[in-house]
């Protein structure tokens, strides 16, 4: 099994995070159930769940801040309390709060530093690449959540780390920021490192993401490239509007095709495409009001897959396709 | 990991809080500051009394400077668990041991520097405002009593920082500290059942340490009633090792 893995890898590299047989609970109740997948180096991953699906628990188990009740965590090959000067080897963004209010942004980051022997250089150099330069001597409490992202984000690269473990990086950040935060961060992976995201919010890994690990109450629901998971799970239909759907109707279905009344009157149609709905509808000789190609964004797909992980919900959003 | 780093780490971290930083010179001063002030104000008149300690006297700011020390410590161990830093902090620095040791250790350090400050200079100017009412050093029991007082700072430091680092809250830690040192040390001193019980309380034991007129009714000489404190400091920290190591952060 594992070597197949790293075969299909290729060259049979040591994965920048390899997470196996990982099981967290506290007390009776399972909040990680039994993880594994490997995180690659040189592509931006996105961790993507709903809230309360263990993203954030798994991330700390990353770091060895939480132990695990059962599996291991393994960064470039080592566990994280073996790496020596871990912030040298990964770089992470918990919490954007986790900072004294009363220290200014460059004496947060020295002490960081310090305890790495990191020298004070780098911590200007990292305050400069996030655009911060300009209030390092400031104190974090008069922060707005954007600049404590930044500051978090900058605290991640401070030893120039060949993984980065971000915990919604996004949160907090205006649209410059995001923007800004998408190109940084692929950036980074083009470089080589290996970058691991979560977020709650498929839209945003769309843009960002090219690889998904999708985890649902502790389980892991989907390991897949972003192109893999938008092409199984993004579901393309055609609708049709006409003026006698149930002739319509009966017509595509002795065509076998599987045919779905919607709400509005329209039918859904699958496995087909316009021209042939088209075709049979004139053929039938019904008039056609309406007739498109639809696709489901990723987000539909992301709430599909994890609508039985989602705790609370009023009713299923759609079957699993 | 370097163990020198991790230290110049934790002095940054105190170094870079204004509140923190400014404790212990503010207890130093409180301590040379209202001994002077009592001792030149009123040492003359209390010589006369029959259990007069001039040393005692010098040493009265000892009561609102060592709320001071507490404070600095709660801080220094809290201020990472109210701030969510010690998460950061721990994947910094993943070895929690080591983690722990620089804490306590920089923090302690820091306390006996100004403990020795505080203390020396308490004594010398005190004694030099009692004149005539006072005690040279090199009396007897006055280098045990000066050392004591330097000593009492840093152990009760690493009091409070154990006991911070095992209820991981400043409120919880404050909360728990100030009335057991205002109010249950001195009310247990008054009851006369539980006398015998006050004089074995980490502040009442430290200082019996720095009297050089000694109490016929104490139940152990002063050196003993510093490593009674030092019981105490040692106690607390190895209760925060506890609760840190296996703790998740």
């Amino acid at each position: 099994m594992k070597s197949d893995r790293e075969f299909t890898n290729g060259a049979g590299a040591t994965p920048a995070i390899d997470v196996s047989g990982l099981v967290k609970a506290y007390g009776n109740k399972t909040v990680v159930n039994g993880l594994t997948f490997q995180v690659q180096a040189g592509v931006v991953t996105g961790f993507l769940g709903p809230n309360g699906a263990g993203k954030s628990t798994t991330m700390r188990m990353m770091l060895g801040l939480d132990r695990p009740t059962d599996g291991r965590v393994l960064i470039s090959g080592r566990a994280y309390g073996e790496l020596g000067e871990p912030l040298r080897h990964v770089g992470a963004l918990l919490d954007a709060g986790a900072a004294h209010p009363g220290r200014t942004a460059r004496d947060h980051l020295l002490c960081m530093a310090r305890a790495n022997r990191i020298p004070a250089s780098r911590v200007d150099e990292v305050l400069e690449q996030v655009g911060m330069a300009t209030v390092a001597k400031r104190r974090v409490g008069g922060f707005s959540l954007g600049m404590r992202q930044r500051l978090g984000i900058a605290a991640a690269l401070l030893g120039d780390p060949r993984v980065l473990i971000l915990d919604e990086p996004v949160n907090g950040l205006d649209p410059e920021g995001i923007r800004w935060l998408r190109h940084f961060l692929k950036d980074l992976a083009a470089e080589g490192r290996a970058v691991l995201i979560s977020s709650h919010l498929m839209t945003e890994m769309a843009l960002l993401a090219d690889r998904l690990i999708v985890i649902g109450k502790g389980s892991l629901l989907a390991d897949v490239s972003m192109a893999e998971f938008a092409a199984e799970h993004g579901r393309s239909r055609v609708r049709v509007r006409s003026t006698e759907p149930v002739r319509l109707r009966a017509a595509l279905e002795r065509k076998k095709l599987r045919v779905e009344a919607a709400a509005d009157g329209s039918l859904e149609v699958y496995g087909t495409d316009v021209v042939e709905v088209g075709r049979i509808a004139s053929h039938e000789g019904t008039s056609v009001l309406e007739l498109s190609h639809v696709e489901d964004s990723l987000e539909d797909a992301f709430m599909r897959m994890t609508a039985d992980s989602v705790e609370y919900v009023a009713r299923p959003l759609g079957k699993v396709a | 990991m370097s163990v020198n780093a991790v230290l110049y780490s934790e002095w940054t971290k105190i170094r870079s809080v204004r509140s923190v930083a400014w404790a212990l010179p503010l207890a130093a001063a409180l301590l040379i500051g209202i001994g002077a002030g009592v001792t030149g104000s009123v040492g003359a008149a209390e010589s006369d009394a029959k259990n007069f300690d001039p040393v005692q006297l010098g040493y009265y700011g000892l009561f609102f400077a060592h709320v001071v020390v507490i404070a600095f410590a709660v801080l220094v161990v809290g201020n990472e668990y109210n701030t969510g830093s010690i998460r950061t902090s721990l994947a910094t620095v993943p070895r929690r041991g080591l983690f722990y040791g620089a804490k306590l250790t920089t923090g302690a350090a820091l306390a006996l520097a100004a403990g020795v400050v505080a203390s020396a200079g308490t004594f010398f100017a005190s004694q030099n405002l009692l004149g005539e009412h006072g005690v040279a050093f090199g009396d007897e029991g006055t280098v045990r009593a000066v050392t004591a007082g330097a000593l009492y700072f840093p152990l009760m430091a690493v009091m409070c920082m154990g006991i911070t680092a095992m209820l991981r809250s400043q409120m919880l830690s404050m909360g728990f500290l100030v009335p057991v040192l205002f109010l249950v040390s001195p009310v247990l001193a008054e009851i006369p059942g539980l006398r015998a019980v006050a004089w074995y309380l980490p502040d009442r034991a430290g200082q019996y340490a720095l009297r050089v007129n000694l109490d016929p009714a104490a139940p152990y000489s002063p050196v003993v009633g510093l490593l009674i404190l030092a019981i105490w400091a040692a106690a607390a920290a190895a209760g925060g090792w506890l609760v840190l190591r296996k703790r998740d952060a």
